[in-house]
């Protein structure tokens, strides 16, 4: 965004971009460290769990009567009888194949069974967020624009009531009186994009309630700004300084609130594909959790920690971008 | 010569029937500085506000208003719109908050012409912004407003402020962030600018040496306009009276002959990472009992750090500190700090926090009531009597805290009082109240320890000052 | 001279910040629709806790599906339980628990945010190492996974709420002590001579638990969620026991027969989330007033 022809960069500006590189370093650094120990977190659910696993693993594989004899081959097979540590690098080993093991119930392979309905949570959850972030930065910035006035009041009206609403709750709500009531798909539904549309439109529009109080607070708080009011006295026009001024900076904290949120729509996953019957990781889950399918349970866990730490790790990049003051070398 | 401003019976009244201004009449001539002064809640930033027509929807505005002969008492939003920047600038009080923080600071400045949306090109950022004084223009305008000093940012703000010309510029406080210094070198860009100056100020002394005519407001009402040097030798008003008593030298004070020393460090340094960091340069210093002592330096001199290897909160790398055996029993030595509001306890009744180093381990126990009196008594001796000891610091203004600070720091009348740029967050007259509250303190046979990066501040103050070498 | 303050025995500061909290809340408008909706809950619950109409939890097929009537205001579920009665029982288990959850979290990262903030060290490098690691999975999976080792059910859900939970507000915490521990009042306090614990309890602590609990305050609306439901999955209340979330589990395929089956548990939740989330607000906007300056 410059002016005028580009400049021969100074040594400031090197140093500025070092900065970017150094901070993004230092930021991908502390993501995979935080994947690290979310993984020693997943792994410690097997060696927690109540019951010997190397029974589970003899059953899931149809031998239903283990001799002692058995169970102890096992034990050895599984490499058990290791220190706990150096299991816990053998799993890592193995889950970094991407290998997850044998499900206890169906003697498949985990990752096998997650491949298969890990789209359609994807899509379902990837369209909600879409639509959640439309909806809130559409909604907030005519809130902003018309702050007091109608379009403002019936906003707030909708984020205070939409804040009040459990996504579950509403979804059953829309879900019965709207979605049923006026025949307006089929609700048990295959995967594919047209059936992830009304669901993912219902949570997003549960969702978006608080994410529009938080953006139109900030684009609020952002016009009533020294640099705001000052731009005013230069002759900027209100939608200048919305768009050009308050937006940019009420849009970093707005980030940081949806990288976090991220994992909220991940741990609601299993509610919501409930809901919909939606045949994804989330139902998957909800099985193995009654059979303590401890396999399946550490993958759902894994992969919901790495998606979060992903999107935390995308959110500080995107402010990373944006501000300059977080370039800065030591903070 | 035309008027650049023209205020005639001006008025802003807000909907909950509180009028901050009332029937203020005066005018500005082309070229002229006019300062209005007066304290917190007299009414100045409204008028700035109604001069800007950004009074808000709510605010009524009754009175004639006329800029550079422009009749503006009754134009809509969008003339005002045009006019701003254009017929009229302004520099606000906060260079860094007056930024956007995501912007380089080119951008802020070619934000003036964009407003208007009118084409801009880099020569003519950089030379607004050389015209003012700024080096190095070129790489410096694509640097980000934190990383400015305030000084130059405010000369930036200026630049903008400026850039399409206007007849007249309001300055709203626009040095009450900076040190003298660079406060005058600020004003004298403003006046470089050959426009009309609007100045708001509550500092008198920048205000005496800089203006043309002052207007001095009062509840709302202009009390009194005239030269400086009219209102200097004939105020005619009790309230230009309070602010011209900021001026008023200190009454003379007999320096003691030979202290008792206290405290002395000889050619004390402190480095940090293995002496790679130098905190602070050695330094060689004497405090005996009952002197007002000062320390004078920039930010980065080091002054924090010999005010902590006073305090004991630090430890010297080299040389030798000596402390006195009336120094050794804890309360021996008290601080007040350059932020009042954090000073005190938030959640805690004024009272309490004065009476507070009565509790420490070493005092006899008082009961409650005892200990309310004296907090009580010491708020009469900072002249607070009047407010309710039961009030928190929220209630209270910045200068108003400052004083409660000063009376728990003098409470148990220790040996050393250490303050540590006690006035930088206060205007002037409550500088002086607490300049003349030290004093007295001295007086009592408190030594104090003052720091501070105002040369005049301490040759008013101070028996003596160090310098701390930049 | 006249003192606005009994000179003979002041109140307490918990006393009189109480005091002074709940009045501004009273005079925040939406706090205080939030307060007396919230009142109005709690002696639902308070009633549901010592009688019911009828028994919630014993079937009476004659009366299936009834609509709301004189007799069973709410109407009737598919084995002809009242659900004025099931809603009632229902009351304390989804409010107290989620309050539970938060009294428990509140308290256990107040105590451990702030210790390891003002004792600094190796202390509170170990325990904030802890609460990195607990603070990796977001809240609702980490919940998953300690229902996974436990198995479902009502003391395990509240256990598992508590264990996801209880990092982010040590964190908290402990930025709130650290921040509070830098103030020049608390250096004013130790330059004077006073104890480390008189420092403690009288500059720190109140501020950090005022704070803290505005956070908590602000999270009781998605705890009430997340509980209602857990057990509408079938992971925490279990049946026969009513709860809100569980109600609507139970009644899912009748709601297009009888929509009261639906309305009146998502109606309870509705309000006790919008009475949490207004007394919430306001509470941030007066505490706010009060504490940060």
């Amino acid at each position: 965004m410059g002016y005028g022809p580009q400049q021969v960069r100074s040594r400031a500006d090197i140093r500025a971009r070092g900065g970017l590189l150094t901070a993004a370093f230092s930021r991908l650094f502390q993501a995979v460290l935080t994947a690290l120990a979310a993984s020693v977190i997943v792994w410690s659910l097997l060696p927690l769990a109540p019951g010997d696993v190397a029974t589970r693993v003899l059953l899931a594989r149809g031998v239903n009567d283990p001799t002692a004899a058995e169970i102890a081959a096992a034990h050895d097979a599984l490499g058990l009888n290791n220190p706990l540590p150096v299991q816990f690098f053998q799993w890592l080993g193995h889950v970094l194949q991407g290998d997850f093991g044998q499900s206890f119930t169906s003697q498949a392979s985990v990752t096998q069974e997650i491949l298969e309905r890990l789209p359609a949570t994807l899509m379902l959850l990837g369209l909600a967020l879409v639509f959640s972030v439309v909806f809130s930065v559409i909604l907030a910035l005519l809130a902003a624009a018309y702050q007091d006035r109608w379009p403002d009041q019936l906003i707030r009206a909708y984020t205070q009531i939409g804040a009040a609403f459990p996504t579950f709750v509403f979804a059953l709500l829309a879900l019965t009186f709207v979605v049923v009531g006026f025949q307006m798909g089929q609700v048990l539904s295959d995967v594919t994009w047209r059936a992830a549309l009304i669901p993912a439109f219902i949570i997003g529009l549960d969702r978006a309630a608080s994410w529009t109080q938080l953006l139109r607070a900030g684009l609020l708080q952002a016009m009533n700004s020294g640099y705001a009011e000052v731009a005013r006295t230069r002759g900027a026009s209100e939608r200048r300084i919305l768009l050009r001024y308050a937006l940019p900076n009420a849009i970093l904290p707005f980030l940081t609130a949806i990288g976090v949120s991220v994992g909220a729509l991940i741990g609601g996953a299993p509610l919501i594909e409930a809901i919909f019957t939606w045949p994804g990781l989330g139902a998957y889950l909800l099985e193995a959790l009654s059979a303590r399918n401890y396999p399946v349970i550490q993958a759902y866990v894994l992969i919901a920690a790495l998606s979060y730490v992903t999107a935390a790790f995308l959110v500080d990049l995107a402010a990373l971008l944006l501000d300059p003051r977080l370039r800065e070398v030591g903070k | 010569m035309t008027a650049a401003l023209i205020c005639e019976d001006l008025s802003v009244r807000y909907p909950g029937g509180n009028t901050p201004v009332r029937n203020v009449s005066f005018c500005v001539s082309a070229g002229e500085c006019f300062a209005l002064v007066g304290g917190s809640g007299a009414g100045k930033s409204s008028i700035a506000r109604a001069l800007l027509g950004l009074h808000g929807a709510g605010a009524k505005i009754t009175g004639a208003l006329s800029l550079n002969g422009q009749d503006m008492s009754r134009a809509s939003a969008d003339a005002w719109r045009r006019l701003r920047g254009r017929g009229v600038g302004f520099v606000a009080q906060n260079p860094w908050s007056s930024c956007d923080p995501l912007r380089p600071v080119g951008d802020h400045v070619a934000e003036a012409w964009r407003c208007h949306g009118l084409p801009v090109t880099w020569q003519a950022i950089a030379k607004a912004l050389t015209a003012l004084d700024i080096p190095n223009v070129g790489s410096r305008q694509r640097q980000y407003p934190h990383t400015w000093s305030g000084g130059m940012l405010q000369r930036a703000s200026i630049a903008a402020a400026s850039a399409l010309t206007p007849p007249i510029v309001i300055a709203d406080e626009p040095t009450s962030a900076l040190d003298a210094d660079r406060a005058q070198k600020v004003l004298d860009a403003l006046r470089a600018l050959g426009c009309a100056v609007l100045l708001i100020s509550h500092d008198m002394d920048l205000v005496m040496r800089n203006a043309d005519r002052i207007g001095v407001l009062y509840q709302g009402l202009l009390v009194e306009t005239d030269t400086p040097e009219v209102l200097l030798k004939a105020p005619a008003h009790q309230e230009t009276r309070r602010l011209l008593g900021a001026l008023e030298p200190l009454p003379p004070r007999q320096a003691p002959a030979n202290p008792t020393p206290l405290i002395r460090l000889r050619d004390v340094s402190v480095a940090y990472k293995r002496g790679q960091v130098q905190a602070l340069k050695p330094v060689d210093l004497e405090v005996g009992e009952a002197e007002i002592v000062g320390i004078q330096g920039a930010s980065g001199s080091g002054k924090s750090t010999l005010l902590r290897l006073v305090m004991g909160l630090e430890a010297p790398s080299r040389g030798s500190l000596w402390r006195s055996e009336a120094l050794t029993p804890r309360g021996a030595l008290l601080p007040i700090f350059q932020d009042p509001i954090g000073s005190l306890v938030p959640h805690w009744p004024v009272w309490r926090s004065v009476a507070e180093p009565l509790l420490a381990k070493n005092q006899s126990r008082r009961p409650v009531k005892e200990r309310q009196e004296r907090a009580l008594e010491a708020l009469n001796t900072v002249g607070l009597g009047s407010i309710s000891p039961d009030a928190r610091p929220s209630e209270l203004s910045v200068g108003q805290c400052q004083r409660v600070a000063i009376a728990r720091a003098t409470i148990t009348q220790p040996a050393l009082i250490v303050a540590d740029e006690p006035t930088s967050a206060l205007d002037s007259v409550s500088i002086q109240q607490v300049s003349k509250l030290l004093r007295q303190a001295a007086e009592k046979g408190t030594a104090v320890l003052l720091v501070s990066h105002d040369k005049g501040f301490l040759n008013r103050m101070a028996d003596r000052t160090i310098s701390l070498g930049g | 001279m006249s003192f606005s303050f009994d000179l003979t025995r002041p109140p307490s500061i918990s006393q009189r910040m109480s005091r002074h909290l709940l009045g501004q809340l009273w005079r925040h408008k939406s706090g205080r629709v939030g307060l007396i909706l919230g009142l109005f809950l709690f002696v639902f619950a308070m009633i549901g806790f010592v009688w019911t109409p009828h028994d919630p939890n014993v079937p009476h097929y004659i009366s299936a599906l009834k609509a709301p009537s004189f007799a069973h205001p709410f109407g009737t579920d598919a084995t002809g339980r009242d659900m004025l009665s099931r809603s009632l029982d229902g009351a304390h288990r989804s409010l107290g628990a989620a309050l539970l959850v938060l009294s428990a979290v509140f308290l256990i990262g107040l105590l451990i945010g702030t210790a390891a903030g003002v004792i600094g060290g190796v202390v509170d490098m170990l325990l904030m190492r802890v609460v990195d690691i607990a603070m990796t999975l977001p809240g609702l999976v980490l919940a998953f996974a300690v229902l996974g080792i436990l198995g479902p059910g009502f003391v395990n859900l509240l256990i598992a709420l508590i264990i996801a939970d209880w990092a982010w507000y040590a964190r908290l915490a402990r930025s709130l002590a650290l921040g509070a521990r830098s103030k020049p009042h608390v250096t004013a306090a130790k330059l004077a001579g006073i104890s480390q614990w008189r420092i403690v309890l009288g500059h720190i602590f109140p501020g950090v638990a005022l704070q803290l609990g505005v956070v908590a305050s602000l999270a009781l609306g998605g705890m009430i969620g997340a509980i209602s439901g857990f057990s509408f999955l079938g992971l925490g209340v279990q049946p026969p026991h009513a709860e809100w979330g569980a109600l609507l589990a139970d009644s899912r395929l009748y709601f297009a027969l009888a929509p009261w089956l639906l309305i009146v548990p998502a109606g309870f939740i509705f309000l006790s989330v919008l009475s949490a989330n207004l007394v919430g607000n306001a509470l941030r906007d007066v505490a706010g007033q009060e504490t940060i300056a």
